[in-house]
């Protein structure tokens, strides 16, 4: 297993480093840029609570996102996405890795410079119910960033929120109000205005619709969209559900079992998926039109155990298309065409 | 929606709240009638401790041999154990001095031994649980043994130890830790020298330092769930840091528990400290507090019942005030609640 991961490490450092040159027209361009992020999760027992294992969340994945773009991440529950994006704002301490925004290297910042970093990079959180603290008016929630960063007297600062707060369709008298006189859908505004209030360039959306209504969705999606416009914002957008990272991406990242298996272009991915899994993904997308038929891949049992992945390619004991050599070596991520990278030994 | 929206709008523009956080606190506060009851008790209480004694025209502590008439009233042979009458609406204790006189007195002692040491060891108790919840791993292991340390001392023999020493006369140890500005400050709340005050003081710190643990496994508890909860990660993620998420986040929103403890606390340290001023520590008769009053009518409980139950029933009713005003306060101070 830790073989596996040693042999495959410099493959994949190389990769990284084609895609930082592919990409870049200008390195500027670039503005978030993770390489071979790990997250182990240690699984202690015993007496002595010793580690016994490991929850391997995230392992080995590397990205970069564009400015301006929104970069989508897809993958079932526990493929790590979720603790991807919280690594990259240091909620969660990786394991291993680098992540660089803007050049500054984020996993080594410290005190100011990391507080600075928080200035830049925001999240919204999946559950509107949990991210609002119950006895804080929504204002101050909303303030609570600038306040934090001294940003303005207490008196601009409230202007700051009207002018926020109407920006995410919200009325100013709202500020008042408690979190729990809101909807689900309202709170999600209200958790975007904090993150925005900040003037952020990056914003990491961690399944914002998750937990709303479809009709709901829609108009929260659209929200992140004309906002994204407005102020030029960048997106690393996490979510299980391939229609929505459809309508919101620019390019999209599929994730499985902590590893990053496949990432393009959005309508490249969508048309043309090149990693067996993500072909599953896209089979499982509902089509509107009930005439139009289309051949259903259905996998073939579960998620294997992120603490004891299987050896090889993580998805060969599901994938129709396994051989031998899946079972023994992990497949590079590569760029099999141009922006288009797959983690598949026989993808096409 | 298409309609509902102007009209929403309409309505918010009408119910534009101006009202203060206090104002809101205070209405929601007046619901509980119980509380209400509470209040006007323990001021009452108050007023009777504080401004009491000022009406009436014995010391608390006048002792029948040695003083004059006029001081102390009281005729030893004859008229201890008197029985109630327009000048002693009491009557009299078994040395024969004014039982109500002595109950204001030691009102004062006894709220301010309840109150002080209730709201400093709570304050020690968020302050040591909330950090221990909040950063867990060896913070919270070795916070968590020094309280099982300090819950598993047998609390009474040690302060039975204390008293000896204390007994002994010579410099107290514990009383050295009381700075004297501090000391002078309570003696004018409880209308003593400040030698005197710094007894009482000593006590409150004794009480205290053996006292913050239930509030510490409180809060840690609580604090323990918050920290896991989204808008803990939310403040982290805008920069926060920790001591700010502890102060904003983690303590207001275990504050329904904490009030509810510290209510109790109040009760139980004035019972606590009658126990101790049974065994001779803290505060010593002749000095009056409730404990130390109920505690010596014991052996006379059968000539004069009525003597155990005066200061029964304050510290009864005291605690029960408390009680009230805490449950409303919990829910007062509780956004989430229905108006």
């Amino acid at each position: 297993m830790t073989n596996s991961v040693q042999t495959n490490a410099p493959v994949q450092t190389q990769a990284n480093q084609a895609a930082v040159a592919g990409d870049g027209q200008g390195t500027n361009e670039i503005l978030l840029d993770v390489r071979n992020l790990r997250k182990y999760f240690p699984i202690r027992g015993g007496l002595l609570q010793k580690v016994v294992a490991q929850v391997k969340a995230v392992d080995d994945v590397s990205f970069t996102v564009r400015r301006g773009e929104t970069l989508g991440l897809v993958g079932e529950s526990g493929c790590g996405k979720t603790t991807t994006g919280r690594a990259i704002l240091r909620l969660v301490e990786p394991t291993s890795g680098e992540v660089f925004f803007e050049g500054r290297d984020v996993l080594k910042a410290r005190g100011k410079e990391l507080k600075a970093l928080r200035r830049d990079i925001q999240i919204v959180f999946q559950d509107p119910y949990a991210s609002l603290d119950p006895r804080i008016p929504v204002g101050e929630s909303i303030a609570e960033g600038l306040a934090i960063h001294g940003m303005g007297t207490p008196e601009e600062r409230r202007q700051r929120v009207q002018e926020i707060i109407r920006k995410v369709g919200l009325h100013p008298n709202h500020v008042r109000r408690y979190p729990h006189e809101f909807s689900g859908g309202q709170r999600q505004r209200i958790g975007i205005a904090r993150a925005l209030v900040m003037q952020p360039k990056l914003i990491i959306c961690d399944e914002p619709v998750s937990a709303l209504d479809v009709s709901i969705q829609a108009q929260v999606l659209n929200l992140l969209k004309d906002l994204q416009r407005e102020f030029g914002l960048t997106y690393l957008f996490i979510a299980h559900n391939l229609s929505v990272v459809e309508h919101i991406s620019d390019r999209v990242g599929v994730m499985y079992l902590g590893k990053m298996v496949e990432l393009a272009d959005r309508d490249r991915l969508f048309s043309h998926p090149m990693h067996p899994y993500t072909k599953a993904l896209m089979s499982a997308i509902p089509l509107p039109d009930p005439t139009v038929k289309r051949e259903r891949i259905i996998l073939q049992g579960d998620v294997p155990s992120p603490i004891r992945p299987p050896s090889g390619c993580r998805f060969h004991p599901r994938c129709w298309m396994a051989q031998e050599i899946c079972a023994q070596l992990d497949p590079a991520f590569e760029e099999k065409e141009p922006g288009h990278w797959v983690a598949c030994h026989f993808a096409q | 929606m298409a309609i509902a929206q102007p009209l929403d709008s309409a309505q918010e523009l009408l119910t534009v709240e101006e009202e203060s956080w206090g104002k809101i606190i205070w209405r929601r506060f007046r619901k509980h009638k119980m509380a209400i009851f509470g209040m006007v008790t323990l001021t009452l209480i108050f007023l009777f401790s504080y401004v009491g004694p000022l009406l009436r025209p014995y010391p608390e502590s006048c002792r029948v041999i040695g003083q004059s008439k006029r001081d102390c009233v009281i005729d030893a042979v004859v008229n201890v154990y008197a029985p109630r009458s327009a000048e002693h609406p009491l009557g009299l204790d078994d040395v024969g001095r004014d039982t109500l006189t002595r109950l204001m007195y030691g009102g004062r002692i006894s709220l301010f031994v309840g109150l002080s040491c209730a709201i400093l060891s709570t304050i020690i108790g968020i302050v040591i649980g909330a950090v221990s919840g909040f950063y867990g791993r060896w913070v919270d292991a070795m916070s968590m043994r020094f309280v099982e340390f300090m819950l598993t001392l047998p609390t009474l023999p040690i302060l039975l130890i204390i008293a000896a020493i204390r007994a002994k006369g010579g410099a107290n140890f514990i009383n050295v830790l009381i700075p004297t500005p501090i000391a002078s400050a309570a003696g004018s709340i409880l209308s003593m020298k400040p030698e005197e005050a710094r007894d009482v003081l000593g006590l409150v710190l004794i009480l205290v330092v053996f006292g913050w643990m239930g509030t510490a496994l409180l809060v840690r508890g609580t604090v323990l769930s918050l920290r896991t909860l989204e808008y803990a990660d939310a403040a982290r993620a805008l920069g926060a840091s920790s001591w700010r998420i502890i102060r904003r986040h983690m303590i207001p929103n275990s504050l329904a528990p904490i009030i509810v403890s510290v209510t109790l606390a109040v009760g139980d340290f004035i019972i606590i400290e009658s126990a101790l001023s049974f065994l001779g520590f803290g505060v010593r008769v002749p000095t009056p507090t409730w404990g130390n009053m109920l505690t010596n009518t014991q052996a006379y409980m059968f000539v004069n019942p009525w003597l155990a139950l005066y200061p029964g029933l304050l510290i009864f009713l005291t605690v029960l005030s408390i009680n009230y005003i805490g449950d409303a306060l919990r829910d007062a101070l509780d956004p989430r609640l229905k108006e």
